[in-house]
């Protein structure tokens, strides 16, 4: 019964085929799509992580100038 | 007490008087502010970037979502055009998908698990037919 052979109706054949075309440039489609969202993301991560240096590099010259402030010349 | 009047008013012009506090390396500080002030308003103008950055990325998914929706319907019509052949049934066994409370506006929580079971029910059949197909 398992390796019974299954056959498909000419009339269908043609639209199998026909869908599974279309099927695979959806596909193709799709993993575009998502090469674009990784890309766009990894744009985020760095702009992400270089917000995170420019702040650390802010918070250094704030302690600097707060230090300078708390220890004045007199 | 015309005395005492001109000493009370000594010591108010004198508490008048500005106090200077010296600054030791007075450049540093005013370059240490510049630098701070042009970082800040370059993150500023890089976050606009990202806002648009982040708006073609919601269009980007938009539009996978909808190629996602179509292939699924593609792969119905595909399955639809296959003969059917019969399958054992295996016995059923419902797995009852835990949810677990998700904390958020009410209105889009509705569309969503709608949306979400369905796509569980059609998950369910898939699974059933695989598991069938592997006995």
């Amino acid at each position: 019964m398992d390796k019974a052979p299954v056959f498909v109706k000419i009339e269908d054949y043609k639209d199998i085929v026909d869908l599974l075309a279309l099927i695979k440039d959806r596909t193709k489609q799709a993993k575009f799509l998502l090469d674009k969202v990784r890309e766009i993301k990894d744009q985020e991560d760095a702009e992400i992580s270089s917000w995170s240096n420019k702040l650390e590099d802010v918070s250094v010259r704030i302690n600097e100038i707060d230090k300078s402030l708390f220890e004045p010349e007199l | 007490m015309k005395q005492s009047k001109s000493v009370k008013k000594k010591v108010v012009e004198k508490a008048k008087e500005p106090i200077f506090v010296g600054l030791n390396n007075p450049v540093l500080i005013r370059r240490d502010l510049l630098l701070s002030s042009k970082d800040l308003i370059d993150a500023l103008k890089k976050q606009e970037g990202l806002i648009d950055l982040r708006l073609r990325k919601q269009n980007y998914l938009v539009e996978f979502k909808r190629i996602a929706d179509e292939l699924i319907m593609l792969n119905k019509k595909l399955r639809s055009h296959l003969p059917k052949v019969p399958l054992r049934e295996k016995e059923v066994k419902k797995v009852i998908p835990v949810r677990t409370p998700v904390l958020s506006p009410e209105a889009p929580i509705q569309r969503k698990s709608s949306h979400i079971e369905i796509l569980e029910k059609e998950l369910a059949r898939i699974e059933s037919k695989l598991d069938a197909l592997d006995e």
